[in-house]
């Protein structure tokens, strides 16, 4: 049997193929793994309390103190693992919040293009696009201020607020990759000859655009995650993201600004490092995502 | 005479564009009997494909307007709600397009996009999935089982071809629209895929519309003819008759531009001038501009016209042979 005529292994099997071929991907892949284990589970991986000070100040690196401690006596180790948890949460709910105000508002677009509605959302989303997106975050959080918020018998934590803001900026993107998507799969010929067998329009959406669709849609999601996760550390670092004493990395950075030179460089070093690597992993297992999803990559680089 | 199958009356589109509006079918109007196979020549553009979605129903893009009457089995499909038109696609009225590459979903497949049609219609996966093992087997498709998991672009271009026949024939529809349905394969895939399709027809009783620019096609597979130029039927008759004794002068000059024999001799002969642009046809025949006989009279409105023996054309001079 010819290699273009073989049968193409079923998809976790090539996931699992993508990622042998690509050892990289395999390693950010295996990264995120951990921080989601970590984050699932901080009592278990960190061996102090993240916000209990102690008198050990400002200890480097050593067997007790993986990665030393900061100026109030807390362990860094234990601060980095708890801040993991909100970092994950933030950039996944954030990205879950874009999909889904930006998913169908873009498919709605895309469908109706040229038309009223396309027009209309389009334009707001590009009114939302055109504001720099940590002068806007700013703004709201000022607006609303970083208490919890309450509204009627609700109570909103701050950290939602975040959350849905981060999200809705974010959403304009998402609804722009869908609306493109949408109006190149819309015109292709399978649409006609789909509806040349008799499916409804709503199933041509759902089972043959959207399904389309899916690939570019799961990898920007992917990097939207990243970015989530550099807003959230950029609010937190400015003190208007995660309050202290509760970790996060970008609000550990804020704290060690004035250690930097003073040569404790542990205190940065650290939750620095864990925003990159984290930041690189999800921008790696993009990539990772497109070369699975993507039916014909296999067979084109010649190994199915 | 036995009502026909299929019966277009007096076809027209629109496309609005910024050049002004196009009309790429006017006044077409043909019919087809149940089981008859009607082959719809032209050149590129003479509007043959946009034709044959309009009068199914399909036009694209969709901001198309399209007017005249569609009937098929009495009712005007252009009348009908959009459930009772889905119910009559696949399993009446079905169709194979020019580019198997394209008309096939990417990320599903092959037998997704079988099965489904047939559930589409209320059939069961189990039924679904037995009907296109045979079909598949029928169109000469070794291995069926292990095509029906592979997905479009594992397939070569002929066996994707034989995948959308497939596709058009599961639910034994009694008209096929083939639009120019090899153009996409080299001759020898060609002439099997011919082959078989006619072979499945017969079977079926199917009535079919064959667009074809290839002249042998049409001669080979086709009981009548219509010959389109600029949007129009400039002439129609049985496949034999017309081929033998064109009467219409465009259709004589495409006749006279197919390369014959071994060794050419001299350079082939082309049909001088352009086709007319379609957003500023001149009053009068179309083809007046690049017709050897065009005189003071072509420059009157010519309709087809009644010349025995089942033939029509568009022309004053013609008369049957």
């Amino acid at each position: 049997m010819s290699a273009a005529t073989a049968p193409l292994p079923r998809r976790p099997n090539r996931l699992w193929a993508v990622m042998r071929r690509d050892p990289l991907a395999l390693l950010a892949f295996g990264f995120l793994l951990v921080l989601l284990i970590v984050a699932i589970f901080p009592e278990q991986v960190a061996a102090f309390l993240p916000n209990r000070p102690s008198r050990q100040r400002l200890i480097p690196p050593n067997a007790s103190f993986w990665f030393g401690s900061d100026q109030f006596g807390r362990d860094i180790f234990s601060r980095c693992v708890h801040a993991t948890r909100v970092s994950l949460t933030v950039g996944l709910t954030t990205v879950g919040i874009a999909m889904v105000v930006g998913v169908p508002l873009g498919a709605i677009a895309g469908l109706r293009s040229p038309g009223l509605a396309d027009a209309a959302i389009m334009r707001v989303m590009d009114i939302l696009m055109a504001f720099p997106p940590i002068v806007l975050a700013i703004a709201v959080v000022a607006a609303l201020g970083t208490q919890d918020m309450q509204i009627g018998p609700l109570t909103i934590p701050h950290i939602t607020k975040v959350m849905v803001v981060i999200g809705l900026l974010n959403a304009p993107k998402v609804s722009r990759i869908v609306r493109a998507a949408v109006l190149v799969e819309r015109n292709e010929q399978y649409v006609m000859a789909e509806r040349a067998v008799g499916a409804s329009e709503t199933r041509i959406l759902f089972r043959d655009i959207l399904r389309n669709c899916v690939s570019p849609v799961a990898v920007y999601a992917t990097l939207l995650v990243a970015t989530s996760i550099l807003t959230e550390a950029s609010l937190s670092f400015l003190g208007l993201g995660i309050q202290p004493p509760e970790p996060s990395w970008g609000g550990m950075l804020a704290d060690s600004r004035t250690y930097v030179m003073s040569g404790q460089w542990w205190l940065t070093i650290f939750p620095g490092l864990l925003i990159f690597l984290t930041v690189v992993a999800f921008n790696l297992a993009g990539d990772l995502l497109r070369d699975v999803l993507d039916p014909a990559q296999l067979t084109r680089r010649g190994d199915a | 005479m036995p009502e026909p199958l299929f019966e277009v009356r007096r076809l027209v589109t629109r496309f609005h564009t910024e050049a002004g509006e196009i009309r790429p079918s006017r006044d077409v109007s043909f019919h087809l009997m149940a089981g008859e196979v009607l082959g719809l020549v032209g050149e590129s553009g003479s509007g043959k494909s946009v034709t044959a979605r309009a009068s199914i129903r399909l036009q694209q893009p969709e901001s198309a307007t399209v007017s005249g009457e569609l009937l098929f089995r009495g009712q005007d499909l252009r009348r009908m709600a959009p459930e009772a038109l889905r119910a009559l696609r696949a399993k009446q009225i079905a169709m194979v397009v020019q580019d198997p590459a394209a008309a096939l979903n990417p990320v599903m497949t092959v037998g997704e996009q079988l099965t489904r049609i047939h559930r589409l219609h209320g059939g069961s996966e189990a039924a679904a999935r037995q009907a296109a093992l045979t079909l598949l087997r029928r169109m000469r498709i070794a291995e069926p089982e292990g095509r029906m998991a592979a997905y479009p672009h594992q397939l070569s271009g002929g066996m994707r071809q034989r995948v959308l026949i497939t596709l058009a024939l599961i639910c034994r529809p009694a008209l096929l629209i083939a639009d120019e349905p090899t153009t996409a394969l080299d001759v020898t895939v060609e002439a099997e895929i011919l082959a078989l399709l006619d072979e499945l027809r017969r079977e079926l009783g199917m009535a079919m519309l064959m667009i074809s620019h290839n002249l042998s096609v049409i001669g080979r597979l086709c009981d009548r003819v219509a010959v389109m130029y600029a949007g129009r039927i400039v002439e129609e008759g049985p496949t034999r008759a017309l081929l033998d004794a064109p009467c219409h002068p465009y259709t004589r000059a495409l006749l006279a531009s197919v390369p014959r024999g071994s060794k050419a001799e001299g350079p082939l002969p082309a049909i001088a001038g352009d086709p007319p642009d379609l957003a500023r046809l001149p009053p009068g025949c179309p083809f007046r501009a690049r017709c050897p006989g065009a005189a003071e009279r072509c420059g009157e409105e010519q309709g087809l016209r009644e010349l025995g023996h089942g033939r029509r054309a568009a022309c004053w001079r013609a008369e049957a042979a």
